[in-house]
Order: structure tokens, then C-alpha cells, then sequence
């Protein structure tokens, strides 16, 4: 879930629950470790990180200060309900767990951003959404639309 | 010609006299010249926090301070956080909240929170979440997603707040408590 504020639209990570199934847990804090950060690099994805060239070809996102990568006050808590499939093809019945946040993670954020955006005509169908995309998104359809005035949060 | 200068400083209660050139960081100085390789370099310009140190009570980036302006200085580096093979309540904390996965950016953390947590005007007490989360957020962990870190902190702010160290380890905060062979490089 994400909190979009209408004036600077900026996009704030709300809620974010993960259900996932690794098979068989063996060491709970290491799964759970592993899924909030596969989660946070690829909320991160929907959300801040990008990789800029000019017409050139020459890369321009070359420090942390032009390529953001999350920190603390970008994420939130991250709820985790584990299904628990044991794997037919493993030892000890678990599966892979580092990837799976990573994953889902583009696709649920653009979800929640889009149904943040459910009471105007604005959909987004890549990553990243930066402020920047939706305002001139916005305004876009503000003028086909002089109806859509602001965001609810959603 | 290189620019010289004799530099006096105390790392972790020890005392230490060396020459540098003038642009070396506080960082090179901690880990080449002096053999604290604890202190980690990650973007060596000022935004992932990684070499974090504490210069005078103050977390500092030692990739944004030069060796010579530490001159007269006492600096901590994780190296200090322990006493022996005994870890400060703080690291124990990191460690049983999972705080930290490849550890790199571990140190910068603790030094972070340590300087924060021993502030001269006294222990800020429990921290909310988003306190916690707003005090790191100068840092950077790209493995963690950061939800360890925050509850590592938050508990060990509040042990330290109602007066007994989390864990039973010893409450390490003062700076320079440690004995000076506590902070020697491996």
C-alpha cells in the first residue's frame, strides 16, 4: 500500500506484506532477513532507482547522489506470512528464498501506486515511478480532464 | 613534493603519533596507516555512511575528513565497541535482531547509533520507529532492507534507557572506557 501526496507527489511506501513459500524453513530469522531485503531492492526499483545515459551513450547515474538507493526512511516494516510447500526436488525440502521479494516486489508497488491513482486516469506500466513521471503525468490528463483535481491516498 | 604533517591522536583510548600527507583521509589514515581495517570504505564520497567513526563524541564520515584534522583528536572504531571477544550490548543487539546479513555497512551503523546513544546530554531515551528509522537513514545496508537495524536500535535505546544493558553485556557507551589492548588492530 502507498500513500501518494498530491503536491509533490511524492510516493510513500504504507504497508507491505509478503506471503511467500521457500519450502521448508530452516533458520526463520535468515528467511525473514532475505525477503525484506529482496523486498526493499525491489521496491526500490519501482520507486527511486534508475540508470540514466545522455544522447551520447555516456552513463550519467554514476554516484549515489544521481543513482538513489533506499535507505531506512524510504522503507517500511515489511509483514511476512510464510506458506511452507516442501520441495519434492531438495534434501531438506526448502527453496530458493534471496529472490523471490525482488521479484514480486516492481509489480505489487506499480499495483499499489495505480490503485492509489484509481479516482483519476493516470496507469503506470513500468518502473520507476518518480515524482517527477506522475506529476507530468497528472497535469497531462488534468487537461483532457479538468475534473481530476488531486490523489487520494490508497 | 609531498605536504607533510606530523598527526597526535588517540584511537579507542590508545595514543598514536604518525605522519601523513596532507590529503589523506581520516579514513586511509584509520585503515593504511594504522591497521583499523574495521572502518570500511563503500562510496569514499559521503553518502553510504560505511566508514562512519566517532571523532570527539560526533559520528563523522572518515571519507569526508582528512587525517590531519583529527590531530589532537580521540576517535572510536568498532574495534572499540567490544571488550575481547565479549560484544558491546549494541553489537550483541545487531547480531540477535539480524541487523546485518554481508556486514559490510555493519560498522558505519554502529558507530552511527553509538554516538548517538552516548550523547554527552544523556541517553535520548526509547525510540519510536520512525525516530530510529530517521537516524539511520543517513547510512546505507543493501541487504537488510533495514527492519533488523531499526529493532536492533530501538532496543538497545530502550535497555540503555531503563538502566540495564541489553543481553547482560556490559553497557559500552562511555567513550575511551575500553582498555587500550580492547581496541587494538587484529
Amino acid at each position: 500500500m502507498v500513500v501518494i501526496d498530491p503536491g509533490t507527489c511524492a510516493i510513500r511506501l504504507y504497508r507491505y506484506l509478503v506471503v511467500e513459500d521457500c519450502g521448508v524453513v530452516i533458520n526463520p530469522m535468515v528467511v525473514d532477513g532475505q525477503v525484506r531485503g529482496g523486498v526493499t531492492q525491489g521496491a526500490a526499483a519501482a520507486l527511486l532507482e534508475r540508470v540514466c545515459f545522455d544522447a551520447e551513450g555516456q552513463p550519467v547515474s554514476t554516484t549515489l547522489m544521481d543513482y538513489l538507493a533506499p535507505t531506512a526512511a524510504e522503507m517500511c516494516a515489511v509483514d511476512i506470512v510464510h506458506l511452507q510447500t516442501p520441495s519434492r526436488f531438495s534434501e531438506t525440502g526448502a527453496k530458493g528464498m534471496g529472490e523471490g521479494g525482488t521479484i514480486g516486489a516492481p509489480a505489487a508497488v506499480l499495483g499499489a501506486i495505480n490503485d492509489a491513482l484509481s479516482d483519476t486516469a493516470v496507469r503506470f506500466d513500468h518502473i520507476p515511478v518518480l515524482p517527477q513521471d506522475l506529476s507530468a503525468a497528472l497535469k497531462k490528463t488534468a487537461v483532457k480532464n479538468p475534473a481530476v483535481k488531486g490523489v487520494h491516498a490508497g | 613534493m609531498k605536504d607533510m604533517h606530523t598527526v597526535s591522536l588517540k584511537v579507542n583510548g590508545r595514543d598514536h603519533q604518525l605522519v601523513v600527507e596532507a590529503r589523506r583521509t581520516l579514513a586511509d589514515m584509520l585503515r593504511h596507516d594504522l591497521g583499523y581495517t574495521g572502518t570500511h570504505l563503500g562510496c569514499e564520497h559521503g553518502i553510504c555512511g560505511a566508514c562512519t567513526v566517532i571523532l570527539d563524541d560526533a559520528p563523522v564520515r572518515a571519507c569526508l575528513v582528512f587525517g590531519v584534522q583529527a590531530d589532537g583528536a580521540e576517535v572510536r572504531t568498532v574495534e572499540g565497541l567490544a571488550a575481547g571477544e565479549q560484544l558491546s550490548d549494541l553489537q550483541q543487539s545487531f547480531s540477535d535482531h539480524h541487523a546485518l546479513q554481508c556486514g559490510f555497512c555493519t560498522p558505519g551503523f554502529l558507530m552511527l547509533t553509538e554516538a548517538y546513544l552516548a550523547e554527552p546530554d544523556g541517553e535520548p531515551g526509547p525510540l519510536t520507529g520512525e525516530q530510529a528509522r530517521e537516524l539511520v537513514a543517513s547510512n546505507l545496508c543493501r541487504c537488510t532492507g533495514y527492519q533488523g537495524i531499526v529493532e536492533a536500535i530501538r532496543a538497545t535505546a530502550e535497555a540503555r534507557a531503563r538502566g540495564r544493558p541489553a543481553n547482560g553485556a556490559p553497557a559500552n557507551g562511555e567513550p575511551g572506557n575500553g582498555e587500550p589492548a580492547n581496541g587494538e588492530p587484529a
